[in-house]
């Protein structure tokens, strides 16, 4: 089947950003992109975008300009930009467009996001008596995979050690300091077992992607990143996932190993093929238990893999080479095109004081949000 | 009693759910549906009032609202939040009540309802669950 290709990539640095809104930043991303694809807003034939607190993405067509072309707003939690770019795949492989953009923004509060039971079919009383902060599944999760699987407190350190080391090489990062480890280490307790530096916050940021086909790529003589898979799934049932309020008996795979099996599968590429990665890492477990959940390594194999050094960018499984979530926080709308802004810099070979080295050739990116979404890619550079 | 309870039984009659007619699945709190199955037959299934933990964490900060439980930032206390793992395999999602010592996964744990205040002084009726004796 023909390939889908991103021609174009743009993003505003992440951060806080005073007197720029959400949009404006989408805005400027979205400039960006079309200027490394060497195109025009009025040559793009469709659009998906989205964004939690900064509006319709709809509405950037204004400062974009009013062309009419179909532009669609979603929405799925933390997973919006890996949501964004498989509907804007999947309209390059119908035909339905030339070029289609992927395209998110955010501008949030500071502080956790308090999500809506309303809005997740959970009765009120739920988020009314304290459970249903997001935070808190992270860590009832992570605490019951510790147990079972023997994962260190000092490991989870070294997650966020690292985070805020790639972070400072990363001129588009908001945490550009390094954080030492007993800083980290003694940072205020959360929710047990995580603590102030071991999360993402929520921030601002922008990020778009320009997508065409294999076939338009060869007529214009482009470079290009080619998605050698875009997956996503929602919850099944039976998995742990965030908001739940009851855990099934038998416990089943998540949302993120079931859109990861995809991937590989529709890719014919497996985990050992990937040279560099990005995961989401709301907080530190999640990158620890998301590396296993999407087949990087067997469940508990995280502790020796991250106390041997082997996520670093120097080491054999590159993850977050950006600073991820952690180091950059997390504008909902745009986080999961950041992920796939960095692929794009690392296999293109523009990452900097970043960059993998031995030319990576294979990326990967996995994105979760709520209430159990998950969106992955995987990327080559040829 | 406050009407968003009503649903729930507290105390000697232990914590009420749902089980699915036909493939047997639980649920907690009560559903219409099977989110398993799909089926719509659903019946009431009382869960008892001991468990296991499954797994637990700390609310070290408040939540932002609509959580009213000690909105005062002043006054806010640090309480438990778990899964407890219920005689028939369910894990249901609950307060702890904080202790002394650290909770322990596996360690028994008992329903305990308890009457909160209100910012605006009404009380609240919710459930807890603390560390039994084994």
């Amino acid at each position: 089947m023909e390939r889908v290709a991103i021609i174009g990539i743009g993003l505003h640095p992440f951060g806080r950003s005073p007197g720029f809104s959400g949009l404006d930043q989408g805005v400027f991303a979205a400039r960006k992109a079309l200027e490394d694809a060497e195109l025009e807003w009025s040559d793009i034939g469709i659009a998906f975008g989205g964004s939690r607190s900064s509006g319709h993405a709809m509405a950037a067509t204004n400062q974009l300009g009013l062309t009419g072309l179909p532009f669609i707003n979603l929405y799925t939690g933390c997973a919006t930009g890996g949501s964004s770019l498989f509907a804007a795949a999947n309209a390059i492989k119908s035909g339905a467009a030339k070029y289609a953009m992927a395209i998110g923004f955010d501008k949030h509060e500071r502080g956790a996001f308090s999500p809506s039971a309303k809005n997740n079919d959970i009765p009120p009383w739920v988020s009314e008596t304290g459970l249903m902060v997001t935070t808190q599944f992270f860590a009832l999760k992570l605490q019951r995979y510790m147990h079972d699987y023997n994962i260190s407190h000092d490991t989870l350190v070294k997650v966020a050690e690292k985070a805020f080391q790639n972070g400072s090489l990363n001129p588009n990062a908001w945490r550009k300091n390094i954080v030492p480890y007993k800083e980290i280490a003694e940072s205020k307790m959360i929710n047990d077992p995580l603590r102030k530096y071991m999360f993402c916050s929520p921030a601002e940021g922008g990020a778009a992607l320009i997508l065409t086909s294999e076939t338009e790529v060869r007529k214009m003589g482009a470079k290009a990143v080619f998605l050698e898979a875009t997956e996503m799934r929602t919850k099944s049932y039976g998995s742990f996932e965030v908001y739940d309020t009851c855990l099934a008996v038998n416990i089943k795979p998540t949302a993120t190993s079931n859109a990861a099996k995809a991937a590989f599968e529709s890719a014919g590429i497996g985990p050992d093929d990937i040279d560099v990665l990005q995961i989401q890492d709301t907080e530190v477990g999640a990158e620890i238990m998301h590396l296993a959940e999407n087949g990087f390594c067997e469940h508990g194999e995280q502790e020796n893999l991250i106390q041997s050094g082997e996520t670093l960018i120097s080491g054999r499984i590159p993850v977050n080479t950006d600073g991820g979530c952690i180091a950059n926080g997390e504008p909902i709308g745009a986080s999961g095109l950041r992920q796939v802004y960095e692929i794009c810099l690392q296999l293109r070979g523009q990452a900097g004081l970043r960059q993998v080295l031995n030319s990576p050739k294979v990326g990967y990116t996995h994105v979760y949000g709520s209430p159990g979404v998950s969106a992955v890619n995987i990327l080559s550079a040829s | 009693m406050d009407k968003v309870y009503e649903d729930l039984v507290f105390g000697d009659n232990g914590l009420m759910g749902s089980q699915c007619s036909n493939c047997k699945e639980y649920f907690f709190p009560k559903v219409k549906s099977c989110s398993n199955c799909a089926s719509v037959e659903i019946e009431n299934k009382n869960f008892g009032t001991t468990g296991r933990l499954w797994s637990w964490t700390t609310q070290n900060i408040s939540p932002k609202a609509p959580y009213f439980l000690h909105e005062n930032k002043e006054n806010f206390e640090i309480y438990g939040v778990g899964f407890i793992e219920m005689p028939c395999g369910i894990k249901v999602k609950s307060r702890l009540q904080v202790s002394d010592t650290k909770f322990k996964i596996n360690q028994k744990m008992e329903l305990k309802t308890s009457i909160l205040e209100k910012p605006d002084g009404a009380t609240l009726p919710i459930f807890e669950f603390r560390v039994g004796k084994e």
